[in-house]
């Protein structure tokens, strides 16, 4: 078994940073979207939506610590049709040998960091219908490409398409999101870690529902929503490895902010390439240009 | 060798939960905010953002706008209405889904069409126009 001559970073102090950041974070506030979950929801023409991603994920078998820290970019060039761009950079502790290492690919040191694959993605909303104030109903489909970063270790090298779709339905208080999406993977990470980072393609389907807490009802002086979210994500490749992830949160939404923060467990996995969840913690903010 | 591994420790407590709060949504009536029995509270009440913008004398245009969704996907019609010429203020009300805009007096205002095409660049959909009587 492999061991770090470093010591680990102990798990309940990394919990502490991130609940702490949540709490300086909170302060500040979240839309009809979850941040884990696709949605047919976008921003107006001319307007720019900036999200920074926090996250720490912990995995076993091998045992992994991660931090992602992911910033997307979204700019509305009609109110139909979407550009949105993904930047992930990631920091790993691999604390076990994992199952794929060889001499050649075994990570250089126990922890690293790098730049990931890029996402550029267009998304389309081709229906809609809105039957009230808040209430409506949409419907889009996206196409993108995972383009590689070149960084040893969090880059596939490799070129991987990328098509889904998504409906969004909100009636008054209630929120709920489906959203599919199939990958092409033609390259592998030497140490897959994550969802999508080896050869096999993978699937995802994504299910979200929000419950607007407060206010009851909106009025002319409402201004931000609290809001209860749960997501059911759902993640298929076709190496077979396969697993369902619950993921509670809540959102605080204002008018050009938004802050979610979300827990995800694994209720059922089969995975025999990658390692096994155990936990992920993320907070999400939200801008409005 | 594949092993499926369930882990049902989060269902118990999170969809009850979520149950819980739907029934008590679903069950809650907006309260009234009316006061007839005290004048005060009332005209309090009746100060909206909405009486505000006619009481600064600009002309006001009311829009009827459907599929607002939220204060944050809102916001994306405000920034639409606040590019076009004319326009000094905006008042958003979106549980009744109207949009009130203080217009300069004695300008040209956007016509209709552009006010309707500004809702559709916001990802919304414009039910009426009504315009100031005159410019």
């Amino acid at each position: 078994m492999y061991r770090p001559s470093t010591p680990r970073i102990p798990r309940p102090l990394l919990l502490g940073v991130l609940l702490a950041l949540s709490a300086c974070f909170s302060l500040v506030a979240s839309a009809q979207q979850t941040a884990r979950s696709g949605a047919a929801v976008q921003p107006g023409k001319d307007v720019l939506v900036l999200r920074q991603y926090f996250q720490y994920d912990s995995f076993n078998d091998p045992d992994v610590d991660q931090f992602r820290h992911e910033t997307v970019l979204g700019y509305g060039i009609t109110g139909r049709f979407t550009l949105m761009a993904h930047l992930p950079v990631v920091y790993r502790n691999f604390t076990s040998l994992p199952a794929t290492a060889t001499p050649a690919n075994r990570p250089a040191d126990d922890a690293e960091w790098g730049l990931a694959d890029l996402t550029l993605m267009a998304q389309y909303r081709f229906w809609q219908y809105d039957s009230g104030p808040i209430n409506t109903q949409r419907a889009t489909v996206f196409a993108g490409l995972e383009l590689p970063s070149g960084v040893d270790g969090f880059s596939s090298d490799s070129v991987d398409p990328f098509l889904g779709a998504a409906y969004t339905r909100i009636h008054d208080r209630h929120g709920l999101n489906l959203a599919a999406r199939y990958q092409f993977n033609t390259g592998d990470t030497a140490n897959p870690v994550n969802f999508s980072e080896s050869d096999a393609d993978a699937f995802r389907s994504e299910f979200s529902y929000l419950y607007r807490l407060a206010p009851n009802a909106y009025t002319s002086r409402s201004r931000r929503s609290w809001y209860l979210t749960q997501e059911l994500l759902f993640r298929y490749e076709t190496n077979r490895d396969t697993e369902l992830l619950i993921a509670p949160g809540l959102m605080l939404e204002g008018p050009t902010y938004a802050v979610g923060l979300s827990v995800a467990l694994p209720l059922a996995q089969d995975l025999d390439h990658r390692p096994e969840p155990e936990l992920s913690l993320l907070l999400e903010l939200r801008f409005l240009f | 060798m594949a092993k499926m591994k369930l882990f049902l420790r989060t269902l118990p407590w999170t969809s009850p939960l979520l149950a819980a709060l739907m029934l008590v949504g679903c069950a809650t009536t907006p309260g009234s905010t009316q006061n007839p029995a005290n004048p005060e509270a009332q005209d309090a009440a009746d100060d909206t953002p909405q009486t505000q913008l006619i009481r600064t004398g600009l002309a006001v245009a009311r829009v009827e706008v459907t599929g607002l969704s939220c204060p944050l996907c809102a916001h994306s019609l405000t920034k639409q209405i606040q590019r076009l010429p004319a326009v000094e203020q905006i008042e958003l009300d979106l549980g009744t889904g109207q949009l009130l805009m203080g217009l300069t007096p004695n300008t040209d205002w956007p016509s209709a069409d552009r006010l309707f095409q500004a809702v559709h660049d916001a990802g919304f959909t414009p039910v009426s126009v009504t315009m100031p009587t005159d410019s």
